[in-house]
């Protein structure tokens, strides 16, 4: 049964490593969207197509 | 201009240009002499009772990998050094000329730091190549050219970027897994007094890999010397 | 992709993998020779299915790119091989973790483990090609030879890996050897499947990402926005 820490840990690392990357592209997401509106808010008329 | 004509142009041009310096050729043969001492120093042979036939395979190829990086790195930093890029990308024939021309003058070079190489670690390490010489120089040959053709079209391309010196060896020796590994089994197996039959397979799946990758090369150099 | 289609295939996706984790944990019987670790199989080779996928969306996007030079192409190699990395990275975590109760050694030259770290090696000059380029165009078209280059490497590089090792160790292999139990490669089959959507939808997420940064760098570009 101790293989079971085994097993633990091996999906453990699997869903950490997936969980990070999503944490990662949320973050990316997030600091491209402020981008944008800081760009929307500097064009004249605050809009951009 | 005739393609053929001018792949031995422009590998002309780069043994004439290497024979007046002899830059890259030094470099590589001190390098490769260099490892060779490190490892005498490194594993005692004679004291773990090992002979050449057992770790000598190893040894030639960590030796031949390293010294052909540098004499791969070398022949475009060279041209990028000179400002020669521009003028090899504009050069009036295919831009598989120039990388033919490139690949057959970097074989040739890799291939020359070998042939003063291994009488030294015939030397060094006491074993007797002459008994050997016929399928080891096959198999060095053939593994060497594999080598530069795969070496020769990214050396192109990491010498366009900033840290040039990094990216070849990072890009090249994963790639070049199969050449060592076939390379290394065969020389193993050569120098063991084994016949040709019994590493000749390996030989020729080099040759296969040489030929793939000087046509990936050919049809893909243009894009890569691209302005 | 539709915003309405993404979220779709993540409730997709999270059913499938709540789905699969209980046929792994629940439904599958114990395996005869290695108890309960090999259930690291099921996610384990999924993973390496799903790296070997995106080196070879790698391969056909950068050939779309140097054909049409439309960085569309090149966004959607960039983002493959960035889950290629990751997904290699699985399967080289879930390997040594398996090899350890099993053989008692956490790293094994083992021709599968072995061609999965000479790839990830690929992938990640790939990664790292891109950011030592000197501008946009120069990565994209660099790094589309290497993808292409690469990819036909990895069957020469399993290849020769196996003639390296001589041999192939079985290690998929449940009661008496006699082949996968029905049950087991139902299991195993879903586990793909899962993984395969899995990576669909990390595809589409990040292609996403990378399409907005094209176009924000476009606009700075043709703007002049200073700062920003």
């Amino acid at each position: 049964m101790k293989n079971l820490n085994y097993l633990f840990w091996a999906y453990t690392l699997i869903w950490i490593v997936l969980a990070g990357y999503l944490f990662s592209l949320s973050i990316r997401l997030r600091a491209i969207s402020s981008q944008i509106r800081r760009l929307k808010s500097r064009l004249p008329g605050g809009s951009e197509g | 201009m005739r393609a053929h004509s001018a792949t031995l142009t422009i590998c002309g041009k780069d043994l004439r240009q290497e024979l007046r310096t002899r830059e890259s050729f030094t470099s590589a043969f001190f390098f490769s002499l260099l490892i060779q001492i490190v490892f005498s120093f490194s594993f005692d042979f004679q004291s773990l009772g090992l002979g050449f036939e057992d770790v000598g395979a190893g040894i030639l190829w960590i030796t031949l990998t390293f010294s052909a990086i540098l004499s791969l790195q070398n022949s475009f930093l060279i041209e990028r050094e000179k400002n020669c890029l521009a003028g090899l990308a504009l050069c009036p024939c295919d831009p598989s000329a120039v990388f033919l021309g490139k690949f057959l003058a970097n074989s040739l070079f890799v291939l020359a730091v070998q042939v003063l190489i291994l009488p030294i670690a015939s030397l060094f390490f006491g074993y007797d190549l002459l008994r050997v010489l016929p399928g080891l120089c096959l198999v060095v040959t053939v593994n060497a050219v594999g080598f530069s053709a795969l070496g020769t079209l990214f050396a192109a391309i990491s010498v366009r970027t900033r840290r040039s010196e990094l990216l070849l060896p990072l890009l090249l020796l994963p790639a070049a897994t199969p050449v060592v590994i076939w390379g290394v089994k065969a020389t193993r197996l050569c120098l063991a007094g084994r016949p040709l039959d019994s590493y000749g397979y390996l030989v020729a799946l080099s040759a296969c890999f040489g030929v793939i990758f000087t046509v990936a090369g050919v049809l893909l150099f243009d894009y890569v010397m691209e302005e | 992709m539709h915003r309405g289609l993404e979220l779709a295939l993540f409730f997709l996706v999270a059913a499938l993998m709540i789905l699969s984790l209980y046929c792994v944990f629940q439904v599958v019987p114990n395996e005869v020779t290695m108890g309960a670790v090999q259930r690291i199989f099921y996610f384990h080779v999924p993973s390496a299915w799903v790296a070997f996928l995106a080196f070879f969306v790698v391969f056909v996007s950068s050939m779309l790119y140097l054909a049409t030079r439309r960085l569309l192409w090149d966004v959607v190699a960039n983002a493959a091989a960035e889950l290629g990395v990751l997904f290699c990275g699985i399967v080289l975590f879930t390997g040594p973790i398996w090899a350890r109760p099993v053989w008692g050694t956490w790293w094994t030259w083992e021709a599968r483990l072995t061609t999965t770290l000479v790839l990830e090696m690929v992938f990640l000059a790939y990664l790292v090609l891109r950011t030592q380029a000197e501008n946009r165009a120069q990565a994209a078209r660099l790094s589309a030879v290497v993808g292409i280059v690469g990819f036909l490497d990895v069957p020469i590089i399993y290849y020769s890996v196996q003639i390296w090792r001589g041999h192939h160790p079985i290690v998929f292999k449940s009661s008496g050897g006699q082949g996968l139990e029905p049950i087991m490669l139902k299991t195993f089959m879903l586990c793909m499947t899962t993984f395969t959507l899995l990576f669909l939808l990390l595809l589409a997420m990040r292609i996403r990402l990378g399409l907005l940064q094209e176009w924000v760098a476009e606009l700075k570009e043709q703007d002049s926005i200073p700062g920003a």
